[in-house]
């Protein structure tokens, strides 16, 4: 995380006050562009000293974020804009580097009796903005809605949960008795929103450290500061604004011309804009997306390993990670999740060996195979990567044609049928994906591969009680992943967030992608 | 009780119907004020309805699923088929259209397929932000446009004339994207800070409180549109300083000032304010980019992004709307052109 330090505080205050000739001359043609419109750029100083005066007791801090229309407060809908939710809902459990793989946030306590058995117990003292203390049935509630609510995103998860199998041991505990073993159960609930059981998502309430005050979709959000935030002296901040903006260029405007303070996931190309900048803070970490090419199994040559191996094989991975992220990248090894606590990172890829790989292709009779990969602008650089290793097989003599499409025609009937197509995964566990993307009954397989030794060995996994067996049995479905697996991974993308001079307390939450916002500070 | 004789007599009657189909003949005759005004209000209302269909048309035609695009790549099919009946997304496309054209005939646009919101709450406020980022644009364009094309118009070839040419050419020649980029920087982020970068209007506070928001995405607009104005007010002076009356007025001894604004300018005014109208569409077409651009919470924006996400009720009403808007702005150009036209102001039918 980068902190303004004092230096640079000092720097920025005396840059903001002292005035040489130059400024003079900048100060003199705003002063005649300030009398031609008197009344206009008055109120817009106005405006922004009644922020800086209002900001000394708490403040208000503006954040600006991709959004649109679409931008929805439901937290069974959302997928990795998470932006909002997480300032006013909180999970029981979110994703860090302890050795388990994740701290208690609702939750006190996450027991495993055994792999068809779980406990979770509530935290002592949490209240909902409007007071009432976070029951278990609040969390049957939230379960429930998750499970059954049209536009779920979550049912798949908890396909292990078994609703009449939920018991309530006391007003704190809840016992879960699975209708099938989830060893892994604890890393999904990363994903679950506790909610009221009255949770009205115009108005919605949780337990995190904003309340709601407005919303409106596709520009603006405006929460307050919960009082009674569990989290001892904290939130720092009065409110907290965030604004939908389309453009990654506005959105970098905004935060170099003092209307926002935090800009997130920064598009890398706009990054340089900001560094030039003195006392502008830059935090970049490996978050929890993955980009991929998916490899259509079911369309030929993709059915071959040896020709999934081959595209494998022709990726310059730290090429790709220089060219396409312009070094904002970690090379990867075609495994998703990178956060996840069973991920192992021992595994390495398949070496970068054009020689190898045109061999397998003529093996498998695809050398002159036509290869066509759909992408689109879902996701940062999400666009560049597709292209880069397009241009990277092409160099090596393939018949490679890279389609941009816009997300409607994207994921539009013919998903499932493009031969490769770039996507993106965020915020997911291991186990998560697997059970989204890699099982016969997966609902989201856009690969159509399945592989009786790796749905075995994930069944396996599940059922295994032990954590040192159930990591084996993990690196052991990673190793397939790399050797016949279906997916394209080749770098992890870092996550940039940008903040201005006056923004203290940027810890960054990499699994959902957001700095802590209980934690943020205005320090001018 | 018997009819009256003069209510069954033939002749009384015919003379009746004559009389009353002469007189609206005579009403709706095209040169007369009540027929152009009806001519024209009943062109624009086929016209929007054209143009609905047209829009409900393109986006079935259009690649992609509403359902699909809400729920995003993580939905399992089964959710996406849900969602597809509960926005009745499986019903067929005519009757959708049939559906929402009854509805929007009583000003119900039903509701947003994305964010739950009635499309009037998701719509009205961006039309005020709309609106006063064109009035403001037009405010900063027009009064200057029509000068400078004046000014132009009467000293043809001066250092005047070809400095506005060739600034003319270069508005109209640069697309508004890199205008407002070059003037955000000038004096928003890099040279002067002195306005704001991006327009984020706060609920909290009265439009006309957030003037300086608009003040960038104004002036890109205003300069975007401001050439094709100053273009065709230079023109229609130019044509009208030729015409041998204005040489009389000269040769009378008039004083240039009174040749050019009393004689002159009220005769080239049709053309100005028909160039102001279609300048005016033009600036509500100008939006969309501009309000991406400055992040100003817009009609253009919405229309973007609904039509990103393929919410197809608020790109419908979103259409209508604008439709009506630069119907109504055309039938006021029209009216005023008429009205600055002697002959046609004056003319009977």
């Amino acid at each position: 995380m980068a902190r303004m330090d004092g230096e640079n505080a000092v720097a920025y205050e005396e840059s903001k006050t002292s005035l040489n000739r130059r400024e003079a001359l900048r100060l003199g043609a705003a002063g005649v562009f300030a009398l031609a419109m008197p009344g206009v750029v008055t109120s817009a100083r106005a405006a922004s000293q009644a922020g800086a005066a209002a900001g000394k007791a708490g403040g208000q801090l503006i954040i600006a974020a991709s959004g649109n229309s679409g931008d929805s407060l439901d937290p069974n809908t959302l997928t990795y804009s998470s932006t909002r939710i997480n300032q006013i809902c909180e999970t029981l459990t979110q994703q860090s580097t302890d050795p388990r793989g994740y701290d208690f946030v609702v939750a006190e306590e996450v027991t495993m009796e055994n792999p068809s058995r779980w406990v979770i117990r509530l935290r002592k003292g949490i209240t909902f903005h409007d007071g009432r203390p976070v029951t278990v049935d609040d969390l049957i509630y939230t379960i429930t809605n998750a499970l059954k609510s049209p536009g779920s995103t979550n049912g798949t998860l908890l396909n292990a949960v078994d609703l009449a199998g939920l018991k309530k041991l006391d007003e704190r505990t809840l016992q879960f008795d699975l209708k099938r073993p989830d060893s892994m159960l604890d890393l999904v609930l990363w994903r679950l929103f506790i909610v009221p059981q009255d949770f009205d998502k115009t108005n919605p309430i949780g337990t995190g450290p904003f309340k709601f005050k407005s919303f409106t979709p596709g520009s603006r959000s405006e929460f307050v500061r919960n009082e009674n935030y569990w989290k001892e002296g904290k939130p720092l901040l009065d409110s907290l604004v965030t604004l939908s903006i389309q453009d990654p260029s506005a959105q970098v405007n905004g935060l170099l011309a003092g209307q926002a303070d935090v800009v997130t996931r920064l598009d890398t190309r706009l990054l340089a804009l900001v560094e030039r900048k003195p006392g502008f803070q830059v935090s970049e970490y490996t978050s929890s997306v993955t980009l991929q090419i998916n490899m259509n199994t079911a369309i030929k040559p993709l059915g071959d390993v040896r020709v999934r191996q081959a595209l494998k094989m022709l990726m310059d991975r730290e090429a790709i990670a220089k060219q396409a992220f312009s070094g904002h990248a970690s090379v990867a090894n075609d495994v998703f999740a990178p956060l996840d606590p069973y991920h192992d990172s021992s595994i390495k890829p398949l070496p970068y060996d054009p020689d190898k790989a045109k061999a397998l292709l003529k093996e498998a009779d695809a050398l002159r195979a036509e290869f066509v990969i759909d992408t689109n602008n879902g996701f940062p650089n999400q666009v560049n990567l597709a292209n880069v290793i397009g241009q990277q097989w092409k160099a090596q003599g393939l018949n490679v044609t890279v389609r941009n499409l816009d997300e409607a025609t994207f994921y539009g009937p013919e998903y499932k049928t493009r031969q490769l197509s770039s996507s993106y995964w965020p915020g997911h566990t291991m186990s998560s994906l697997i059970l989204l993307s890699r099982l016969p009954e997966s609902p989201f397989n856009a690969t159509g591969w399945t592989d009786p030794d790796f749905t075995r060995i994930f069944e396996q996994a599940r059922a295994e009680a032990s954590r040192e067996k159930r990591q084996e049995l993990m690196s052991e479905l990673q190793r397939i992943e790399v050797e016949r697996g279906p997916e394209l991974i080749p770098v992890y993308p870092k996550a940039i967030d940008a903040s201005s001079p006056h923004v203290a307390g940027m810890t960054e939450q990499a699994f959902t992608l957001r700095p802590d916002y209980a934690s943020l500070q205005r320090v001018d | 009780m018997p009819p009256s004789s003069a209510s069954i007599d033939p002749v009384v009657t015919r003379q009746a119907e004559l009389s009353f189909r002469t007189r609206l003949r005579n009403w709706l005759q095209p040169r007369s004020w009540s027929g152009f005004l009806v001519r024209r209000i009943g062109a624009g209302a086929v016209t929007v309805l054209v143009i609905s269909l047209a829009v409900f048309l393109a986006t079935e035609i259009l690649p992609g699923d509403t359902a699909r695009v809400i729920l995003g790549q993580e939905a399992s099919p089964e959710r996406v088929e849900q969602l597809r009946a509960l926005l009745h997304l499986d019903l067929p496309a005519w009757e959708r259209y049939a559906l929402w054209l009854k509805r929007a005939v009583f000003g119900d646009f039903g509701t947003s397929l994305v964010n739950d919101m009635t499309v009037w709450d998701f719509v009205a406020h961006r039309f005020a932000v709309t609106g006063i980022l064109v009035l403001f644009a037009s405010i900063l364009a027009y009064p200057v446009a029509l000068t400078l094309g004046v000014l132009s118009a009467v000293r043809p070839g001066s250092f005047l004339d070809r400095a506005v040419a060739s600034l003319t050419v270069i508005f109209g020649a640069v697309p508004n994207v890199v205008t407002g980029m070059v003037l955000t920087l000038l004096f928003a982020t890099s040279v002067w800070a002195v306005l704001p970068a991006i327009s984020s209007i706060s609920p909290d506070k009265p439009l006309w409180d957030q003037l300086s928001l608009f003040v960038l995405p104004a002036l890109t607009l205003a300069l975007g549109v401001v050439s094709g104005v100053v273009y065709n007010a230079r023109a229609a002076m130019r044509d009208v300083m030729q015409m041998s009356y204005v040489t009389s007025a000269r040769l009378n001894g008039l004083p240039e000032s009174n040749v050019i604004f009393l004689q002159a300018l009220p005769n080239a005014l049709p053309t100005c304010i028909q160039a102001i109208g279609v300048a005016l569409a033009d600036t509500l077409g100008g939006a969309v980019v501009v309000e991406i651009l400055f992040g100003l919470p817009g009609v253009g924006s919405a229309l973007n992004q609904s039509v990103h996400n393929r919410d197809i009720q608020v790109v419908q009403a979103l259409t209508v709307i604008i439709a009506v808007a630069v119907v109504c702005v055309f039938i006021v150009s029209d009216v005023l052109a008429r009205l600055a036209t002697p002959r046609d102001r004056t003319r009977r039918a």
